[in-house]
């Protein structure tokens, strides 16, 4: 094992003791009424680290350079997405939200409309929005593990599930805001500090984009392709192989003739230096294409990326670990304040992403071949600075930062599912809590362990298309519309939920075609999203005699800033335990 | 010169005047002072003196004069509570059902301050739940103030003034004659029969109103009022606001409420000085509350939250539209026009720079924008509802 390994998973471990302890100091810092105590004395700027903090997944650390390595210059709409989403959230949601009193969409609605039926289905769209967001979050666990080790990839997925099963059933760490922001500090400096000194290295450099060719190994490059990929050769190559290539057992000296070309899984590649890279098929070949928006080598890009746009400017509002964080505020106004502070702390983040996953195109190519991009953030402080100390610092560095975001997300979600499922799914049990802990946690880590894995970024872009499809229209609309009605509302969600969850489930399942039905179901918000929002509004005209008569004086509090004294705060009630 | 002759400490002298504004602030100072000339100048000023001392003591270890302040400044919220005061029903209902004991006295209460407007003679049976949320909700933003308020009361009308007058001039000159601190709100000179229910009912009333209060808010601001149940000094009112909190449903403050009813014997003697700090603050508070009340009613007041809505809706719709033109436009220009994607801008392809960089700063001044536009809104509307 490397100096790097070591390096990286002693970070890795001191960053899981540390929140595993945190965690179970926390254990008496997780009712309602401690966010209530907490919100009195936390700080907007604290507050809104938190914030962000919880929110940057593995998805975003190392997802987003990896897609951006991948397709260029269109991948950027998955971080403007991800920080519009929170403009979203801030237009429409953050201060109604946060004096409604409820810290869950399931508290939501059923405080506006007054119904079981739609609390049991919202509930049931948290566990499933949480379970999949969860997915890539242990993947990139077991991602990061394989990369700067050479262990497999299950293992990390084994170790990180358990770790945040034993952190959130010891006492959760999510209701500890302090801890949030440091994380969030953490992420940004882990990004921050390799994106400079690339960036200087880059700059050095004469090295440019702009090039009407494929990217160039910089050196003898061996690749480990660890599942099957089709490559896409640009100008002839010649390698050496071991393993299956081309439906072909092979173990010597290969000619690549342009076209495409199958690699098996466990196969090896190895490049010289200065050879032109194969890309994996469906992603720009040539660094000019990459520079440019909408390449002609992708079909129904424009849609593609509309429906991008759509999921993840109104998904954000849906996602469960969001929300909560927003109860943390004292008063709307303060949601609002933190919400937008929020939004230049994504976006300082989301720049050092940005920088990373392009400059990752000169300096680890060799991800391209293997389609493991999302490791790209991962190992580009070894390719700039060598495997000296100071890489090998850098790749820790960076490591703890991926693994400070993962554990941050999901133990975030993981608490969320759990406390949606001791109140509301397996009320009354001995134990609830950490029972339903272990089973919110279990899912998904078979999920992780059995599903092939898909682009971080794309697979978060499914859950964000969940979100938007189900809870975006029910906040929206009963937020700002007087004439939302129960049944209105349990069809919207169900029409968009089934609609978005059989398109993910297909996806996921790699049974999505091609041409722009594939299209719709890799990105099925465009759809999906205004049917939701149409069929809510169909149903509640038709049924307007179900308007709760309590509608006005609800409404009125959403909105009424609080010295009127019209909100007020839940000191306790279902979820307490979760807070 | 009423104030000043009734010897009232400054401190708390001004929040009263000030706010005195409207008309009926102005009968009510001028009928405080009659009486308290009936009552003072027989005596001389001795007693005056004497009593000034006394109250400026009093303020400064109470810290009734602070307290005053403040109020000043939440008045608004307070008055109105006080308006609904009458409305105030809904608290001796409340308190009135589930403990025998407390009833009496709220029962006395209620008839007493409001009989002569005819509002509302006995606790009844009114909505209880409602009323019981009205006053909570109202509760926050009227802070302590809203307990004596509540009595006088009943809209800008004289009625409320006199009755409220009446009661507190009695008390203040009251000691001096009668010698007897506890009792003298209610012997005092004042001329209504009203007058000597009142003490008790400003009593019971405020420790009812500081149990909500509390309850929603921890902040121990009511603590001038709070003198009934068993307070000494501001301390005592967390302990009795506590029990309130920890469980929100409306019967734990009702239990409260007859604690507080009990106290308000032994401890009257602070209770007659803190009632003069009250008094003062009155009027804003009332009509603030009544407003907010009837803004949840939909009377006719209530248009405004759907101007409110309507308001914050476009504000938002205007942010969400300069947004999505910009960016939603964004993808179809870069495939219609595809030059634009070669272009340079600091050693930058545009669409990388826009993507990339520009887009943050963008999207972090629309949420700055909104921001303040919709506070603005909301800072509109509050002012609106509480003119």
């Amino acid at each position: 094992m490397s100096s790097t390994a070591i390096v990286a998973i002693m970070a890795i471990v001191l960053v899981a003791v540390a929140s595993a302890v945190v965690g179970a100091i926390g254990v008496r810092a997780r009712s309602t009424s401690d966010f209530l105590v907490a919100s009195r004395t936390v700080r907007p700027g604290t507050n809104a680290a938190a914030i962000s903090g919880e929110y940057l997944s593995a998805a975003s650390f190392l997802g987003i350079a990896g897609i951006v390595l991948q397709e260029g210059v269109d991948a950027l709409w998955y971080p403007v997405g991800f920080t519009g989403g929170y403009l979203a959230l801030l237009l429409f949601v953050a201060a109604p939200l946060r004096r409604s009193g409820a810290y869950t969409v399931p508290d939501f609605a059923e405080e506006r409309l007054g119904s079981p039926v739609l609390r049991k289905i919202c509930t049931l769209f948290v566990i499933v929005i949480g379970w999949l967001y969860m997915l890539p979050q242990l993947q990139g666990a077991g991602l990061t593990v394989a990369t700067v080790t050479s262990l497999p990839p299950w293992l990390g997925v084994a170790a990180a599930g358990t770790i945040i099963v034993v952190t959130v059933a010891l006492g959760g760490m999510r209701s500890i805001t302090l801890v949030q922001a440091f994380q969030y500090w953490l992420k940004l400096t882990a990004l921050a500090v390799p994106a400079v000194i690339a960036l200087i290295f880059f700059l050095n450099d004469d090295r440019t984009f702009d090039r009407a060719a494929p990217p160039q190994f910089a050196a003898r490059t061996t690749v480990d392709i660890r599942t099957d990929v089709v490559l896409q050769v640009g100008l002839p190559v010649s390698l050496e192989a071991a393993g299956v290539v081309d439906g072909r057992p092979v173990d010597g000296p290969v000619r690549w003739e342009p076209g495409p070309h199958t690699v098996a899984e466990d196969s090896r590649l190895v490049f010289a230096g200065g050879t032109a890279v194969p890309v994996v098929a469906g992603s720009p070949p040539t660094d000019a294409e990459w520079l440019d928006p909408l390449p002609a080598s992708r079909d129904h890009g424009l849609l593609a990326i509309y429906s991008l746009i759509i999921a993840t400017f109104l998904g954000t509002m849906g996602l469960p670990h969001v929300l909560v964080r927003f109860y943390t505020n004292p008063d709307g106004r303060a949601a609002r304040r933190s919400a937008v502070l929020v939004l230049a702390m994504l976006g300082l983040f989301y720049l050092m992403v940005t920088v990373l996953g392009a400059l990752s195109r000169l300096y680890t190519p060799q991800l391209l071949v293997s389609g493991e991009t999302d490791a790209a953030v991962l190992l580009l402080p070894a390719a700039v600075l060598g495997s000296g100390w100071a890489g090998v610092l850098l790749g820790g560095i960076v490591a703890a930062g991926a693994w400070a975001a993962f554990l941050s997300t999901s133990s975030g979600l993981l608490a969320s599912i759990a406390g949606v499922l001791s109140t509301d799914v397996l009320r009354g049990r001995a134990r609830d809590l950490r029972f339903s802990a272990l089973l919110a946690g279990a899912v998904p880590l078979m999920l992780a362990l059995g599903v092939t894995r898909l682009d971080f970024s794309e697979t978060v872009a499914l859950v964000f298309a969940v979100a938007a499809s189900t809870f975006c229209p029910l906040l929206i609309l009963g937020i700002w519309w007087r004439g939302l009605t129960d049944h209105g509302a349990v069809a919207g969600v169900l029409v968009g939920g089934v609609l978005s969850v059989v398109a993910v489930a297909l996806s996921l399942a790699g049974l999505s075609g091609t041409g722009w039905i594939g299209v719709l179901l890799y990105r099925p918000a465009v759809v999906s999203v205004p049917a939701a929002f149409l069929t809510m509004i169909v149903v509640s005209l038709l049924t307007a005699q179900r308007r709760p008569a309590d509608t006005d004086r609800v409404l009125l509090r959403l909105h009424a800033p609080e010295r009127l004294g019209l909100s007020r705060d839940r000191i306790e009630g279902r979820g307490q335990q979760f807070g | 010169m009423s104030t000043d002759t009734d010897g009232a400490p400054p401190s708390v002298s001004p929040g009263p005047q000030d706010g005195p504004g409207p008309p009926s602030l102005a009968e009510v100072d001028t009928e405080a002072d009659s009486a308290s000339g009936a009552a003072g100048l027989p005596s001389g000023s001795s007693w005056l003196q004497e009593e000034m001392r006394r109250r400026m003591a009093a303020n400064r270890s109470s810290g009734g004069g602070r307290h005053a302040r403040r109020e000043g400044v939440d008045r608004p919220g307070v008055e109105h509570y006080l308006d609904r005061g009458p409305g105030p029903a809904p608290s001796p209902a409340a308190s009135g059902a589930p403990t025998p004991a407390s009833r009496p006295l709220l029962t006395s209460w209620v008839p007493d301050p409001y009989s002569p407007s005819g509002l509302r003679p006995p606790p009844a049976a009114g909505p209880v739940d409602e009323s019981s949320r009205r006053l909570r909700l109202a509760a926050p933003g009227s802070r302590p103030a809203p307990p004596d308020a509540a009595r006088p009361a009943p809209g800008a009308g004289a009625a409320p003034p006199d009755g409220s007058l009446p009661a507190s001039d009695g008390r203040s000159p009251a000691p001096n004659p009668s010698g007897l601190r506890a009792n003298a709100p209610v012997t005092p000179a004042s001329p209504l029969p009203a007058v000597a229910p009142a003490p008790t009912s400003v009593e019971v009333t405020t420790p009812h109103v500081n149990g909500l209060f509390t309850s929603s808010v921890p902040t121990p601001r009511p603590a001038p009022l709070s003198s009934g149940p068993g307070f000494p000094p501001p301390t005592a009112v967390p302990p009795t606001a506590v029990p309130p909190t920890a469980g929100s449903s409306p019967a734990d403050e009702v239990t409260a409420d007859p604690d507080s009813g009990d106290a308000p014997t032994p401890e009257s003697d602070v209770a007659a000085k803190r009632v003069r700090v009250v008094l003062s603050e009155r009027k804003g508070v009332a009509r603030s509350v009544r407003t907010v009340v009837d803004v949840q009613e939909l009377t006719p007041v209530g248009e405004l939250r759907t101007n409110l809505i309507g308001t914050q809706l476009a504000v938002a719709l205007r942010v969400a539209a300069v947004a999505g033109l910009t960016l939603g436009l964004l993808p179809a220009l870069f495939a219609l026009v595809p030059a634009i994607g070669r272009i340079e801008v600091l050693g930058l392809r545009l669409p990388w720079l826009l993507l990339g960089v520009l887009v943050y700063p963008f999207l972090l001044g629309l949420g700055w924008w909104h921001t303040r536009s919709a506070e603005k809104v909301e800072q509109n509307f509050a002012d609106h509802v509480q003119d």
